[in-house]
């Protein structure tokens, strides 16, 4: 039963997910900017779409933002529509880049999704907030994805070896 | 052994990186900054701690404390009538040759400390200037220069050493008719001290009191970072002549260039030497540095009265007492406790 | 780290800086540099500063009227009613932190420059 297998470790890493996502929540962000985060939850995405596939990538980070935002009450807030259009994002482009570049290690598609995050976060909050003036921090948030995308994909490469060996 | 260190790693990084991202959010405490003119200046509090509900009304109760001190010692009321009752300054004043004044612990702890200093500078201080005061226009600001008769006349009714004052029933008396106090001079410095007393009684730790030419601070600007404090360059009012680094005291600015009139192309100001009846002419600029803003109020202007090398000597005399002046000569001196906590800018004006 | 990660991460470093660097001239700003002035705590003017643009205003203060005229990113009390026109006197303040102080008007005129801001100034300046 190959499938009941997925299921399992799908779940597993939704949970895992969720969690590292709700524990970055835990810490105020220092920055008066939406989007720049670790983006620790990127690390399991990452992972699921290098394991499974975009289907389950963006499942699995789709059910992410929403167990979090349960968890933390804020569902459909502002917040809420900033995560889910930086992870939508993100992980669209992530798939994307690691199919048109295929020279694109784990590391390279992890700086991708995080730069990615953050423009998702912020093109949404322009949207929200119906100013102008946010697209002045563009260029902080786009360098500020790269050391946390080098930290999230760093920790995936790693990760990645050992799950392949469970044959998922 | 590469792979244990990279395990080591890979537990390591991203905790760091946490407390790292914890950190800058931690460091950065909540500021609650309160303006009012007061003591006829602007006076601003910035208090700093965890809770701004808690910053909020301990500087609204700082503000109440001095508005309370200038009450108390308010000579003219320019706004209201002239003798305001709720001045006990105003009460003495009215009774000077008459009777002992009742007084309250704040009047009487600063008319003690005037006298105190009456007899460190060896008379040039005087609490009791009220009437040469009077005579140039100070505080009325109807001002002209006295004649060196009329200032002669007035100079004989200053004098400290006519100040009475009992401990025991807590009175002030001038001895003789037609004296009169002028707290000028410590009132506003008393009165940021009670400030500061009074955030300090409400927890707060961390905060800056501004009212012009006295600044008080309470801890430091961050975790072993001192408060930096720009001393103004008394002929250029948008340019500094110093900074000096500050924690947990006052600092305390009598300058030339502050309540100052010019009649017949000539400047007066109002630090008046109480031996001379005229303004002090040898320093410019005075600044003190104290534990307390009271005391450095009181010794800012004590110490512009002396000549520089005196009010050096003085400076250096006194322990937690350092001192930056700056002379008519346009020379820059300062105690040697200041070497490592001051900047001088000369501004292509001043030398060392 | 394969070298198209290389490439990929030094090319958005680069284009991040070349936007950094550049971001006043594509975005708008939103801490433009600003004068305010208040008198008796409420902000009764808020000019924003433009190098190379002159203006000037009358402010109503509580002793009288007070023009404040800017220059570029300088901001002064050109004239005032009050008796002892220390607020004139004091000229010119071009650095965020420095104010232009009335107290027969109960005006203050402050100075906001994000981008003028630095570390080395003071936290507050004895008059």
């Amino acid at each position: 039963m190959p499938n009941t297998r997925k299921l399992v470790y799908l779940s597993m890493l939704t949970t895992l997910a969720a969690a590292l996502g709700l524990l970055e929540t835990l810490l105020p962000n220092p920055f008066p900017l939406p989007g720049v985060k670790l983006g620790l939850a990127n690390i399991v995405t990452l992972l699921v779409l290098y394991l499974y596939g975009l289907k389950e990538g963006l499942t699995v980070a789709l059910l992410r933002v929403c167990f979090v935002s349960f968890l933390t009450g804020t569902f459909f807030s502002v917040g809420f529509f900033l995560s889910l259009s930086g992870s939508i994002l993100s992980t669209l482009v992530m798939a994307f880049c690691r199919r048109l570049l295929p020279g694109l290690s784990i590391l390279g598609v992890s700086v991708i999704g995080a730069v990615a995050h953050n423009m998702g976060q912020l093109g949404a909050a322009s949207f929200l907030i119906q100013t102008g003036y946010i697209f002045y921090y563009l260029p902080i948030l786009l360098l500020a994805g790269i050391p946390t995308g080098i930290l999230t994909g760093y920790i995936a490469g790693l990760l990645r070896p050992h799950l392949e060996k469970r044959d998922l | 052994m590469k792979k244990k260190l990279r395990l080591t790693f890979l537990i390591i990084m991203p905790f760091t990186a946490l407390f790292l991202y914890a950190g800058c959010v931690f460091l950065q405490p909540r500021e609650f900054t309160g303006e009012e003119f007061l003591m006829d200046t602007l006076v601003s509090i910035s208090a700093y701690g965890a809770d701004t509900d808690l910053l909020r009304s301990a500087t609204n109760e700082a503000f109440a404390e001095m508005r309370r001190i200038e009450d108390l010692t308010d000579r003219f009321d320019a706004k209201k009538n002239p003798a305001d009752p709720s001045s006990e300054v105003n009460r003495i004043n009215e009774m000077a040759g008459i009777a002992p004044v009742p007084v309250g612990e704040d009047v009487f702890t600063m008319l003690q400390a005037a006298k105190a200093y009456f007899t460190l500078t060896k008379g040039a201080f005087d609490v009791t200037i009220g009437p040469v005061m009077d005579l140039w226009g100070f505080g009325r600001e109807s001002y002209h220069v006295p004649t060196e008769e009329e200032l002669r006349e007035a100079l004989t009714l200053v004098d400290s050493d006519q100040l009475i004052l009992d401990r025991e029933k807590q009175t002030a008396y001038l001895a003789q008719p037609g004296m009169s106090l002028d707290l000028g001079a410590i009132a506003k410095g008393y009165a940021v001290e009670r400030a500061a007393a009074v955030l300090r009684e409400r927890g707060i730790e961390r905060a800056l009191i501004n009212a012009g030419g006295n600044i008080r601070v309470l801890g430091e600007r961050a975790q072993n970072t001192p408060w930096r404090i720009g001393v103004q360059d008394p002929r250029a009012p948008s340019e500094l002549a110093g900074i000096v680094e500050l924690t947990a005291e006052a600092a305390t600015t009598s300058g030339d260039y502050n309540r100052v009139f010019t009649l017949d192309g000539k400047n007066y100001h109002h630090l008046i030497s109480s031996l001379t009846g005229y303004p002090a002419e040898d320093n410019i600029s005075v600044t003190v540095i104290t534990p307390d803003a009271f005391q450095g109020d009181l010794l800012s202007t004590a110490l512009f009265l002396l000549d520089s090398s005196e009010a050096l000597r003085l400076a250096e005399e006194l322990e937690d007492t350092e001192v930056f002046l700056i002379t008519s000569g346009m020379n820059i001196l300062y105690s040697s406790g200041l070497k490592e906590k001051i900047e001088v800018k000369t501004n292509g004006r001043y030398s060392l | 780290m394969s070298k198209t990660d290389k490439r990929l991460i030094g090319g958005l470093i680069l284009f991040g800086l070349l936007l950094f660097f550049g971001r006043g001239f594509f975005f708008e700003q939103p801490d433009k540099p600003q004068a305010v002035v208040k008198v008796q705590g409420e902000t009764v003017l808020t000019v924003d500063l433009n190098e190379g643009e002159s203006k000037t205003y009358t402010v109503q203060g509580s002793y009288g009227p007070v023009l404040v005229e800017t220059s570029g990113r300088q901001v002064r009390a050109a004239q005032a009613t009050c008796p002892d026109q220390i607020c004139v006197h004091q000229g010119w303040i071009h650095s965020p932190g420095q104010s232009v102080i009335c107290v027969p008007n109960e005006m203050v005129i402050y100075l906001l420059d994000k981008d003028k801001e630095d570390s080395d100034a003071p936290d507050a300046i004895l008059r």
